[in-house]
Formats: C-alpha cells, sequence, structure tokens
C-alpha cells in the first residue's frame, strides 16, 4: 500500500524529554489519529513532520520522498496547522492569506475565500480580533486551500465549538474519499477520533505504545474489572495500567479474547475499551512508571 | 534566486507596509535634526536604516511567526536567502530614502549646511552602505544563532566594545586624525583616545572614500563579508529547533 506518511527510528532529544524510536505509516487515504497524554510528543512529532525541528536521529518520508532532501517539493503538497495559530495580529484575514498564499504554487484564492464564507470568517477582519476558535478556522482554510495532499493537525479541534467541530470531522472524512489526500490529526478529544480516525497511534513519554488500525485496537484491547486476585499472579502481565478503587480493581488489557479465556467463570467484567479509557489507564501507568524511575 | 525566498521577501514588504509612511517621515526628522554635524547625521541616517531592517524580524518575533514559515514550502536556506534579500531591498530603499532627504534639506536649508552636499556623492553612499551591510552581516548569524532580543543584546554590547576598541587602535595609527575637527579636550579622559580615533575615521572617508579604487576595493570586501554572513547564518538556522 502506498504511504502519504512514513517515520522510521524517529528520534529528538531536548533537555528532560526524549521522543524515541518513532516508527509508524500512514497509507494514502487515510485519517490517522495521534492521541496520548500532554507532554507524550505529539506537537514534537508533527513539527518533526514539518522540518520545525530538527531530528537528532531516524527517518520521514512524505509521497515517499525523504523530507530533508525533498523539502520544497513535500511541503509543498502538506497542509498543516500549529498548536499555536501564529499569524500577524494586526493583519486583515485577507492580508494573512496573502502572506502566505506566494509560498504556494497551487494556491487557490477563490477556494480560500469560499471556505471562509463557509467558516463564517469574514475577510476583513483582523486577525487579533479573532477568537482562539476563528483562528484555528483561518489557519484550516489556509492549509486546505493549495489541494494538499497530506493534511497535518495539532489539536485542530481544541476552541472550535462542537458544531464546527462536527462539521470540520465531515469535512475531513470528505477529504479522503478521493483515496489520494491523507490526514494526521493530533488530538486530546479522543471522541473525534472514534468518528473519523482509521489509523490510531498513542504515545506515552516520547514512545510509540501502539500504531494500527482503529478497528483492531479496539477488538484487542479492553478493560478488564473484577476483584483484586484476579490481576495476580500469572494473570499480572496481562493487565496494564491497574486502577484499584473500593469495589475491585480496573485494568487495561492488549489481549481481549487472551483475558476471556483466563477469566472465564471468575467474575470479571470485560468490556470494549473506548479511546478516552486508553489515553487514561496508559497515561497513568506511564506517570507511575516515571515516579518509580525517579525514586 | 529560490521561489520560497522571493515569498519571503515579499511577505516582510507586505508586514512593513503599514510603516514606511511613518518611517520615512521619522526618517526625515531625524535627519533634520542632525543635519549640523555631518558625521552624525550619516551615522544617524545608517542606524535607522539598521532599525528599519531589524523591525521587520522583530515584528516576526513578536508574532512568533518562525515556525509557520518554516513549516510553508521552502528551506532553512531559502529562508535564510529570504532574510538576506528583504535586509539588501530596506537598506536600498533607506539609501534612496536618505539621500532624497538630503537632497531635500540641502534644497531648503543648504545656505545654513553647505557640507551636506558632499554626502550626494559615490562617498556618502559608500558610507552609509559600508555601516549599514557591515552592521546586518554581523547581526543576522547572531539573529539566527540566538533569535531577535539576544541577538540584539550580544550585538549592541559587542558592537559598543569592538567600535571602542577599533577606534582606539584608529587613534594610536593615525594619530593625526586628531587634527580633523574640534581638539579632544572636549572629551573626558577615558574617552579622549576614541574621540581621537572617531575623527581619523572621518578624516579617512573623507579623504578616501570617493576614491574609486577604494570604493571598489570597500564593495569587494562587502560582497566577501555577506557571503560568509550568509554561509553562517544557514549553518546555524539549519540547525535551529523553532
Amino acid at each position: 500500500m502506498e504511504c502519504a506518511l512514513e517515520t522510521n527510528g524517529l528520534r529528538k532529544e531536548y533537555p528532560g524529554f526524549t521522543l524515541r524510536d518513532v516508527s509508524f505509516a500512514l497509507p494514502c487515504g487515510h485519517i490517522m489519529g495521534l492521541i496520548g497524554p500532554n507532554g507524550a510528543g505529539k506537537t514534537t512529532i508533527i513539527k518533526l513532520l514539518l522540518n520545525v525541528v530538527r531530528r537528532t536521529a531516524g527517518e520521514v518520508r512524505l509521497f515517499g520522498l525523504d523530507s530533508l532532501a525533498h523539502e520544497e517539493e513535500v511541503k509543498s503538497r502538506t497542509g498543516f496547522v500549529l498548536d499555536e495559530t501564529p499569524f500577524y495580529g494586526y493583519l486583515r484575514v485577507a492580508g494573512a492569506a496573502a502572506v502566505i498564499a506566494p509560498f504556494y504554487r497551487t494556491w487557490d484564492q477563490s477556494w480560500f475565500e469560499a471556505l471562509c464564507r463557509e467558516f463564517e470568517l469574514p475577510l476583513k477582519k483582523r486577525v487579533n480580533a479573532l477568537s482562539r476558535g476563528m483562528k484555528m478556522k483561518l489557519a484550516l482554510a489556509v492549509a486546505l486551500a493549495h489541494g494538499a495532499e497530506l493534511i497535518l493537525l495539532d489539536e485542530p479541534t481544541s476552541g472550535l465549538d462542537p458544531v464546527f467541530r462536527r462539521e470540520l470531522l465531515e469535512r475531513l472524512s470528505g477529504l479522503i474519499q478521493d483515496g489520494r489526500t491523507s490526514v494526521l490529526f493530533s488530538t486530546h478529544i479522543t471522541s473525534d477520533l472514534e468518528r473519523v480516525a482509521d489509523y490510531l497511534t498513542l504515545l506515552r513519554e516520547g514512545e510509540i505504545v501502539f500504531s494500527a488500525p482503529r478497528e483492531e485496537v479496539l477488538e484487542k484491547w479492553a478493560v478488564v474489572k473484577g476483584g483484586p486476585e484476579l490481576f495476580e499472579g500469572g494473570n499480572a502481565g496481562l493487565f496494564r495500567g491497574l486502577v484499584r478503587g473500593p469495589y475491585g480493581v480496573t485494568a487495561l488489557t492488549p489481549d481481549m479474547e487472551e483475558a476471556r479465556r483466563r477469566l472465564a467463570g471468575r467474575g470479571a467484567v470485560i468490556e470494549r475499551v473506548r479511546l478516552d479509557e486508553l489515553v487514561f489507564f496508559l497515561g497513568r501507568e506511564g506517570r507511575r512508571e516515571k515516579e518509580a524511575g525517579r525514586e | 534566486m529560490s521561489k520560497p525566498a522571493i515569498a519571503i521577501l515579499r511577505k516582510d514588504l507586505g508586514v512593513t507596509r503599514v510603516l514606511w509612511a511613518p518611517m520615512a517621515f521619522s526618517y526625515f526628522v531625524f535627519l533634520l535634526m542632525f543635519m549640523h554635524n555631518i558625521w552624525v547625521y550619516l551615522a544617524t541616517g545608517a542606524c535607522l536604516a539598521f532599525v528599519a531592517a531589524a523591525t521587520v524580524l522583530a515584528i516576526d518575533d513578536r508574532y512568533q511567526t518562525d515556525p509557520l514559515f518554516a513549516a510553508l514550502p521552502g528551506t532553512r536556506r531559502s529562508l535564510v536567502a529570504g532574510r538576506y534579500l528583504a535586509w539588501g531591498v530596506f537598506t536600498i530603499a533607506c539609501l534612496a530614502l536618505f539621500l532624497a532627504s538630503t537632497a531635500a534639506i540641502h534644497a531648503g536649508v543648504g545656505d545654513r549646511v553647505p557640507r551636506l552636499v558632499s554626502l550626494l556623492s559615490l562617498k556618502g553612499t559608500m558610507a552609509f552602505l559600508v555601516g549599514t551591510l557591515v552592521a546586518a552581516a554581523f547581526f543576522l548569524p547572531l539573529h539566527f544563532r540566538l533569535g531577535f532580543w539576544r541577538a540584539m543584546w550580544v550585538f549592541s554590547v559587542a558592537g559598543l566594545v569592538m567600535s571602542a576598541a577599533g577606534l582606539n587602535l584608529l587613534a594610536g595609527l593615525a594619530p593625526g586624525g586628531a587634527e580633523a575637527g574640534a581638539g579632544p579636550a572636549a572629551m573626558p579622559g577615558a574617552f579622549a583616545s576614541t574621540a581621537r580615533g572617531l575623527r581619523a575615521l572621518a578624516g579617512l572617508i573623507d579623504r578616501d572614500l570617493g576614491r574609486p579604487d577604494v570604493a571598489a576595493g570597500l564593495a569587494a570586501f562587502i560582497v566577501l563579508l555577506a557571503y560568509l554572513s550568509y554561509r553562517l547564518s544557514v549553518r546555524f538556522c539549519e540547525k535551529r529547533d523553532l
């Protein structure tokens, strides 16, 4: 399958944080959700893909081309929304677009204006006067106005009202219907991904926990609830992110079938996992491991 | 020149569009204030050109747009090339403004400042360009290495120290320069040597800068300095996380 995006052994070292050996692939015509707790490295990955920060090691290929050797070409085929929306505040919306447009050969001004109308973004309004949600809409309009084949979005739905958020997700689903456009989408709002993502990549403490098709993740991972004795002894290795409460223990398992087989007839409740539960349990596990490491 | 570098230039001209009219007015007013001393007048013109070009970088720093432009089509090299190109265009525009202001002031009150007309020449143009471009050649690599404000601090402090050292050296090498103006007695003791150096520099500019061979040599020096500065800036920018 042809990939819009591939990373191999991607590594970035900062003082106090290292993104380690990140490898994943996004096939053309699909949406991938990048999830994980704060500080997991989602924004760093998107900045590495755009060469805004420099990698320490590893490889990034966009459309099969090395992202450093063919930097200009791959960027001209990529649209993006960064976590901040750095536009000149004193310019009007139309002026902000005029600053960006000369960088793209395929910039379509009429398409940009149509997107602004659709997003209810007044072209004559100054960027400073826009709310965070409106600035995000401007960034989205800019990202979409040059017919990008790969769209990288860093927390695009934060600050957006539920109506527009839903519309945006529908638009993203519509975009990939041509089989050519792909989207990588980082978010905290995991319910968004349950609607649209074909692939999920979960990051924690700078490492990938998994990168797989959404259906595979949701079929394999499960939440298990039961008495503490179920999670001890030979079963301990099957569970992650244990949470002890007054009525028993709740944990995640990456192998629902195996958990069902081992716990059959022992009073365990095994449920399909939701994405927010995955982030919660695995994020908490990572925090505990970090604290244990410090001690 | 690559398309992204041209796009950076267009962007820089676009975002400073609103500043040009007030800038031209204040340029004229500042020059008018210092018209009685040709050297202060020249230094003011060059300093204001530096400030005008640096304003673009200050605006980018204010809105934290570096990640945006690093993510747009283009390489770090084209980003740096665009900045140098923009700096060059701003310098030329300010030179035009400087010469036009000088001509206007001379036309208006020329009888009170007869020496001002000497700046409307190869000598005046060269002095202006050398001052502005040498400053840019040192400042821009610092900017790409340290970011705007840290670079500005380092550049200002190091620039003052190095200028003072250079002027003192010049005073030692050309003691006759002290004759090019009022005596050094007017200055406090610690600055007397620096003031002598300044006068020696003024004497050198007055005497030699209008000569075609000196102008050609200086032009070659500026081109070499700009090239080295550009290479250093590319190196710094390519390594930097934005």
